[in-house]
């Protein structure tokens, strides 16, 4: 586990997921949290373009103003197979209706579509399951 | 005249001479051959006209009677004048001479007052013309007689009510029925009572305007039970003064030249005559229905589209305004069809004609002679005789207006529904959305809260909770404000001046307005006052006119031109504005949207287009946006003037 992002506008829940990635043993200085689609995209071209990794994890918030997550994926097709491929998209929402979460399943790029507020318990999970030779506790 | 000669007179014949005058009489009225005989039996008078039966002169007057030649062969006057004289009665007969003439013979006594019989008078009478008349007669009838045994089997009479008065004897050779037997009853309990009516109305029917009636062709029900098939014709009997007082009929007993087929065929005929028979009795219904198609606003029609003839019921002319027009024709009604729908109905036609279709439904618009619009809801049956061919159209036409119009707003109330319902279910996916996003940060964040334990991460996480928790606050003001909107509460109309209102608007917004400085260009010279909520007209001016300040260009001076007009039912305001625009139609979706936003470098909750709309909607009006990027943006806001 080398990157993780956060995309949310919502200041209180971008905290509230680094104290529990914290938590759940990831240093936080590989947590980086962006407000906007626009700025995680231009960082995610710009890692393209230098040739460096994209992040492990993605936590990804589905209503942003402007371009929300939905367009977010959309753009990140685009990105190629073999960067991308090794990065875990989970959505993350306030949203408790299950068309959301049908819509978030339907999705290649999605791993899982995790209800709002992410837990340490939840979290230790995702790691277990998809990071579990990469985790040092 | 020939009289006696009063010398010749003999004593013994002296009673005679006083029925002299008596004689004359007679001979003066009844212009007959006259003789005349005494007790003896000898001639006593002859009048002239007896020289055609008898060979007599003067100078047989003495001769007995036996004694004269007659030209005849056989009167037996002696015989029966000896009859007379014994019996003292009359006696009459007939006699045909050698030359063909017939005469009534009367022989009688001719009496005293005290002498008794005196004498016989003997009369003749030229009868032969009547003779010959009577027998003619009788030729003729013997000769009708023998045409009617063979071309007829039985013959008879009806009174008008269908009671048998009269029946020819060779009916028992037909049907076993004496005359007797059948005499007194009703026609129709000797005919299958299925064909009996149609029968009897068919002779009432035909004879309402002449006196024959055409063949009718129908089983009789013969004594044994078993039945015959006769071809029955008859005419009215009338009385002096041309009333019909009842039937007479012959009828043929054709049973036997009825084959099968002829038998089916009859059958059909029934069957059609019964067929005919409802119909009548449809048309006899008319009034009923004619009624009931103007309760119910249903025309009916029939058109042959071989020879082009078309009628229409009273009420086709109702549904058109045309009740006081001329008869119709349906170069005249495609006219009257809305220009619209003409096409396709003619082609519906076209089609079901072709296809051997039975019936077809349509509906569509006409324009009646007023100028108005009715919706007309139509069935039609193809009539097709044998070969397909369609011989008539038979059409009804439902005006349905007013149902149209019902479901017509049924249908922009249930639109209107549903479109709530949506905005409804947004509005609820929104709030439940945005309320349970610092919910969620709330449960998260106390989760993470350490107890006893003094850190700076407590403290943050304390900060964030009093933020999550300022962002429920704040949602759930929007949320009262917005119910309110949406017409919990109701709100006063009233006369104001848009120009007003934007004054008091810019006022609130002083700060903004110095800072940026923009050009503000209003034109209310079309419309300024307006009934309408104040306080909605006050919010949707103050949020596009943020909106226009928010999203202004960065590079060049913010401009805006506020303006007003009529348009149809509706007054529009229109904020124009040379900001920095955006693609209307890939943000369509999001635009109105509660908590959306399209820009994400400004400040702003996403709340205001929303209420701009939810506003309009409440004044019986929308939101019409125009907008390119880097040009700038231009909303209307429409507002029902009546609402």
């Amino acid at each position: 586990m080398e990157l993780i992002y956060i995309v949310d506008d919502d200041q209180a829940n971008n905290f509230l997921c680094k104290l529990v990635l914290e938590d759940c043993g990831i240093n936080p200085s590989i947590v980086q949290s962006f407000y906007k689609v626009k700025d995680v995209l231009e960082a995610l071209n710009q890692a393209t373009s230098e040739s460096r990794k994209f992040p492990d994890l993605l936590l990804l918030d589905i209503n942003l103003p402007g371009i929300d997550g939905w367009d977010f994926l959309k753009e990140y097709k685009n990105f190629p197979q073999h960067i991308r491929s090794n990065t875990k998209i989970f959505l993350l929402s306030s949203s408790i209706f299950p068309e959301d979460y049908e819509r978030a399943k339907s999705c290649q790029e999605v791993i899982d579509f995790i209800p709002k507020p992410l837990t340490t318990e939840l979290m230790q999970e995702i790691l277990d399951t998809y990071f579990s030779s990469k985790v040092q506790l | 005249m020939y009289l006696f000669e009063e010398n010749k007179l003999k004593p013994l014949d002296f009673d005679l001479y006083y029925v002299k005058r008596e004689i004359e009489a007679i001979l003066n009225t009844a212009g007959s051959s006259v003789l005349l005989l005494n007790k003896r039996l000898e001639v006593q008078f002859y009048s002239k006209g007896i020289l055609d039966l008898y060979n007599i002169s003067n100078s047989d007057i003495g001769k007995k009677i036996s004694e004269i030649e007659g030209y005849f062969s056989d009167c037996d006057v002696t015989f029966y004048a000896q009859k007379i004289l014994k019996e003292n009665t009359g006696f009459r007969g007939k006699v045909t001479t050698q030359h063909g003439k017939h005469f009534l013979k009367r022989m009688m006594p001719f009496r005293t007052e005290d002498r008794g019989i005196v004498g016989i008078i003997v009369a003749f009478t030229d009868i032969t013309e009547l003779e010959n008349a009577k027998h003619a007669l009788e030729v003729s009838e013997a000769r009708f007689r023998d045409m009617a045994e063979v071309a007829v089997d039985y013959f008879f009479e009806l009174a008008k009510d269908g009671t048998i008065v009269y029946v020819s004897p060779s009916m028992t050779e037909s049907l076993g029925y004496t005359p007797e037997e059948v005499l007194g009853r009703k026609i129709a309990e000797f005919i299958p009572s299925n064909e009996a009516e149609y029968v009897i109305r068919h002779a009432v029917k035909h004879t309402q305007h002449s006196d024959v009636y055409p063949p009718v062709t129908h089983h009789v029900i013969k004594k044994d039970g078993t039945q015959i098939i006769v071809e029955a014709r008859g005419k009215a009997i009338r009385d002096s003064s041309g009333k019909l007082i009842g039937y007479r009929a012959i009828n043929r007993n054709i049973t036997d030249r009825i084959s099968l087929e002829k038998e089916q065929e009859h059958l059909n005929r029934l069957l059609e005559q019964r067929v005919s028979e409802r119909t009548r009795e449809l048309e006899e219904k008319q009034q009923q229905l004619e009624e009931a198609q103007r309760l119910g606003k249903i025309g009916s029609w029939v058109w042959n589209p071989n020879t082009g003839y078309l009628f229409w019921s009273d009420m086709m002319y109702e549904i058109f305004e045309l009740k006081n027009s001329p008869e119709t024709s349906f170069e005249d009604f495609k006219k009257r069809v809305h220009p619209e729908d003409i096409d396709a109905l003619l082609q519906k036609e076209k089609e079901a004609i072709k296809s051997g279709a039975s019936f077809y439904e349509s509906e569509y618009r006409i324009v009646n002679n007023s100028g108005e619009v009715r919706y007309l809801y139509s069935i039609v049956h193809l009539n097709r005789n044998e070969l397909g061919k369609v011989t008539k159209l038979i059409g009804i036409a439902h005006d349905i207006t007013d149902v149209k119009q019902r479901e017509e707003e049924k249908r922009k109330l249930i639109n209107d529904l549903i479109q709530q319902n949506k905005e409804l279910q947004h509005f609820n996916y929104i709030v439940s959305h945005n309320l349970r996003a610092p919910v969620a940060n709330l449960i998260g964040l106390a989760k993470l809260f350490r107890k006893n334990e003094s850190s700076e991460r407590n403290n943050k996480i304390i900060d964030s909770i009093y933020e999550s928790a300022l962002s429920i606050d704040e949602i759930l003001k929007d949320l009262s404000n917005i119910l309110q909107l949406r017409g919990v509460i109701a709100h006063e109309r009233e006369k104001v001046l848009i120009s007003e209102v934007l004054a008091q608007v810019l006022k609130t917004m002083v700060s903004d307005i110095e800072n940026i400085n923009p050009d503000i260009i209003t034109d209310f010279s079309a419309v300024d006052e307006v009934v309408t909520i104040r306080s909605y007209l006050h919010s949707i001016l103050y949020n596009l006119i943020s909106n226009a300040l928010k999203y202004r260009h960065p590079h060049r001076k913010c401009v805006l031109q506020i303006s007003s007009g009529l348009s149809e039912n509706f007054i529009w305001i229109k904020i124009e504005d040379n900001g920095i625009g955006f693609d209307v139609e890939a943000n369509k979706h999001k635009l109105f949207g509660l908590y959306k936003r399209l820009h994400d470098h400004v400040e702003g909750k996403g709340m205001g287009l929303y209420l701009v709309k939810v506003q309009a909607e409440t004044l019986g009006g929308w939101v019409d946006v125009q907008s390119q990027p880097d040009k700038g943006t231009t909303f209307t806001v429409f507002i029902s003037r009546n609402h």
